[in-house]
């Protein structure tokens, strides 16, 4: 496509599914309930789809001939100093400036309260000029310390995978590939342990790239900066290993750079964004949910694509099979999931094989009866991968504006029975569950750090976040049914009961966002915080999950993403469930 | 200093939160006094009029309805909240909806200019409303017609009222126009039109938003009450936890 045709097509994407104007209405089979998609059990076993945000930015990047290329690199023998990427797309031209510093072992940790870091990285508008790097160099090594400006985009840092990064500089220093079994368990040679965007410590506002084309989608400026990362990844290490033996070192194989994504590790930080943003949060699961409909409603299978479908459920068993996870419940659920999917292969053979039978819709019927959550949430990941041409149309992540508004108007008996019928899900609580408040969410002092405390045990309750919307609702609903006159009009009643005034908005807000809410009673003791994480990070197109406690977990990005250098109009875009490669072909000198 | 607009919004949110508000309220006035100092109408000391003090405005709307049981003349009630905001333009709102037209009135209101957020916020409904506030350089006066970007500010008339903090809004249906708010025959000036608007605040979008150092420290100040002390219980256990060196 020529940019103008682009252009034409951008402004041209309709609200809801994001998709243009002119595309064909599919036929689409009923959505799933949010009583079933937005249960933390289910929320908590999301696999990544092709319409997560990196797989949409990096077909965006090959289909429209963006063009991403390092333009100055200088670094020591150990790979200290600067790289500068270059990013030119739709004739827009932007620069991502990364500093490479030694860090000492002793202050390496993943956490917010982290003062310093392996890699701290900008992605900036325009080309930075003499004066614009020195002022970054003054400013994005102290991260939160520092201040950006206006014109700077994202904001990022990562630590080396001291075991892995070490490993493959020797290894390419000695002239040979590295082991596959090293990457195996851990998938990258860098993680980046924050990605701020949208205002943070001076940069820019997200309402700021609502112009850009480039990075109006979610979080699209974010997801871009560590796909420059993951490159630099690569770079880095061969570098080192290229300045420790000039003769003999060699570059990483294709296969492997293919493979290697950039590790990453969240903590509580995601949770109360869900909370906070709901109307994304409905954006996002809806769109997943209407491009599963989509597939849930053809009518013919094709042979080649349940050859496909076949072949992607073998993928995705060697692909859990090769998650390593000391975290008892997760390894568990993998366990499952392993065992599972040799079933789901035979029950889509033997139904497939009955002619004029077959449905997908039936296939995940039947996996609903048969097979765990974590397992099903697989074959939604399958189906949806096999239909491009019904999905990638569906824009997950465009502008929408996620303002909660009060409607005046509503009577308190309206509003009475609009919380009755969205909010079923508190009022159908068990009384013990409805009133567990066994945790309260809070910041941390130091830094900020979001955190969770227990509050029959810790101090600082009474400063808890207002993340407690099944407690809030549950007490909405308490005093409307207390209330005289039913008559009366929400802005009467909100006037009177202050306190009510955010959780009423919100639910007169997501009377039409259905999936934008989170069913469960989030101060409750069976409340995992990795399960809302992991929601998160799957739009954002995460794998290899790796919980290190219920409070933190370890993921990759962009694991088995094309490199820049495979990035072209015709790129195929098929990298679900990665696996580890052989790395047979060998590295060029 | 400059700040970025998401970046001063979170700092006023936790502040007005730090100084007792509750939540509806505080995101109410944190994007009101951002936009205002956006807008270069010195949000910070609207903000400022809002940090530790008691919640004490008190309004009354118009018409009385006669359908109430009861109804006479409308009797002006104490709010615990913020009224002066987005509130006032609620109720007149829901009153028009009943009666063709309302009008809220808000006397010592803590914070007049807040108001000229809320008519922000109304101006893409597709109702008319006026505003007249009254602070210390005068009464000031602004109106949309509903279908607007941004409200049109009229200006100031530093002659009128100065004797109280009060905020006049009217909604009006269908047409109806209000009485005793429009700056119609009154000696304004500093009119802001919607161009004027736009423009600034592109500007803060695209070069920060400037404030003073003095603000932001007062603000964070009030922010800190909202952070819960640091422990060694709390940083073991709330969070990340240890590394483990991958």
């Amino acid at each position: 496509m020529t940019i103008d045709e682009i252009m034409d097509e951008e402004q041209q994407r309709a609200q809801g599914t994001g998709e243009p104007a002119r595309a064909v209405a599919f036929p689409c089979a009923p959505l799933r309930s949010p009583d079933i998609t937005n249960r933390p059990e289910r929320l908590g076993a999301m696999h990544g789809t092709r319409l997560s945000f990196v797989r949409s930015l990096v077909r965006r990047m090959a289909h429209d001939n963006w063009r991403v290329r390092v333009t100055s690199m200088d670094l020591d023998d150990n790979g200290f100093g600067v790289c500068i990427y270059t990013i030119e797309a739709y004739g827009e031209r932007y620069s991502q400036v990364i500093f490479s510093q030694y860090l000492d072992d002793a202050d390496r940790t993943d956490r917010v309260i982290a003062q310093k870091w392996d890699i701290t990285s900008a992605l900036i508008c325009g080309v930075p000029s003499a004066a614009d790097i020195e002022y970054l160099r003054g400013n994005v090594p102290l991260q939160e310390a520092g201040r950006l400006r206006a014109n700077d985009l994202v904001l990022c840092r990562a630590n080396k995978s001291v075991r892995n990064f070490g490993y493959v500089a020797d290894c390419l220093a000695a002239g040979r590939q590295p082991d596959p079994a090293a990457f195996e368990r851990v998938g990258y040679l860098i993680r980046t342990t924050a990605v701020y965007g949208n205002g943070k410590f001076g940069i820019a506002d997200y309402p700021r790239l609502v112009d850009s084309h480039a990075f109006n989608r979610g979080f699209s400026a974010q997801m871009c900066a560590v796909f420059v990362l993951r490159d630099f990844s690569v770079r880095l290490v061969e570098h080192v290993a290229s300045r420790r033996n000039p003769r003999a070192a060699v570059k990483l194989a294709h296969s492997f750079r293919r493979y290697l994504g950039v590790g990453n590790a969240t903590g509580l930080g995601m949770a109360p964004f869900l909370v906070r943003h709901p109307v994304q949060v409905d954006q996002w699961i809806r769109a997943r949910e209407t491009a599963l409909a989509r597939v849930l409603a053809v009518e013919v299978v094709e042979r080649d694509v349940f050859e496909r479908a076949m072949a992607l459920i073998a993928r995705a068993g060697r692909h859990v099979a090769q998650v390593h996870t000391d975290h008892p419940p997760e390894a568990a659920r993998n366990a499952l999931i392993i065992g599972e999917l040799p079933q789901l292969a035979r029950e889509l053979e033997t139904t497939y094989e009955q002619k004029g039978m077959f449905r997908w819709s039936k296939l995940l019927a039947w996996a609903d009866e048969q097979l765990s959550c974590a397992t099903q949430e697989i074959l939604v990941t399958v189906l949806i991968e096999l239909y491009p041409g019904l999905v990638d149309s569906i824009e997950t992540a465009t502008p929408v504006d996620d303002v909660l508004t009060l409607d005046p108007d509503m009577s308190v008996g309206e509003l009475l029975r609009l919380v009755e019928r969205d909010y079923e899900w508190v009022m159908n609580q068990p009384a013990g569950q409805r009133d567990d408040d066994h945790f309260f969410w809070y910041r941390s002092a130091a830094k900020e750090e979001p955190r969770l405390g227990v509050r029959a045990h810790e101090a600082g309750a009474e400063l808890e976040q207002p993340l407690d919307i099944s407690r809030q609702v549950s007490r909405l609903h308490t005093k409307l049914k207390a209330q005289e006159d039913n008559a009366r009009t929400v802005a009467e009643f909100v006037a009177k009961c202050p306190e009510y005034r955010a959780i009423v908005r919100r639910i007169q807000t997501l009377a039409s966002r259905a999936y934008g809410e989170i069913r469960h009673n989030l101060l409750a003791q069976d409340m995992l915080p990795i399960d809302l994480m992991r929601a998160k990070l799957s739009m954002f197109g995460a794998s290899k999950f790796d919980p290190k406690s219920n409070l933190w977990v370890r993921v990759t990005l962009y694991q088995g993403a094309p490199t820049l250098d495979d990035l072209s109009p015709d790129m195929v875009d098929d990298w679900a469930f990665p696996c580890v490669p052989g790395g047979n072909e060998r590295g060029g000198a | 200093m400059k700040t970025a607009i998401n970046e001063l919004n979170s700092l006023c949110r936790s502040a007005l939160e730090g100084s007792g508000w509750a939540q509806g309220d505080y995101e109410d006035a944190a994007d009101a006094a951002v936009w205002l100092h956006a807008m270069g109408l010195d949000g910070m000391e609207a903000i400022d009029r809002l940090l530790g003090v008691a919640h004490q405005e008190e309004y009354v709307v118009e018409p009385a309805l006669s359908a109430r049981q009861g109804a006479g003349a409308e009797h002006t009630a104490s709010c615990n909240g913020l009224a002066g905001c987005l509130l006032a333009f609620e109720l007149a709102w829901a009153r028009a909806t009943q009666a063709g037209t309302g009008t809220v009135r808000i006397s010592n209101a803590l914070s007049p200019r807040l108001a000229l957020y809320g008519l922000k916020v109304m101006c893409t409904r597709g109702r008319r409303f006026d505003l007249s506030w009254t602070e210390n350089a005068g009464r000031h006066f602004a109106t949309t017609s509903g279908h607007d970007d941004y409200p049109r500010y009229l200006g100031f008339n530093a002659l009128a009222s100065k004797t109280s903090s009060e905020i006049m809004v009217w909604c009006g249906v269908d047409g109806a126009t209000s009485k005793g708010i429009a700056a119609a025959g009154q000696d304004v000036t500093g009119a802001i039109d919607a161009a004027e608007f736009d423009a600034r605040y592109r500007d803060a979008l695209w070069r920060g938003i400037e404030v003073d150092a003095a603000h932001i420290d007062r603000l964070i100040a009030w922010k800190s009450k909202v952070l819960v002390p640091e422990s060694l219980a709390s940083r073991a256990h709330g969070a990340g936890g240890a590394d483990d060196g991958f």
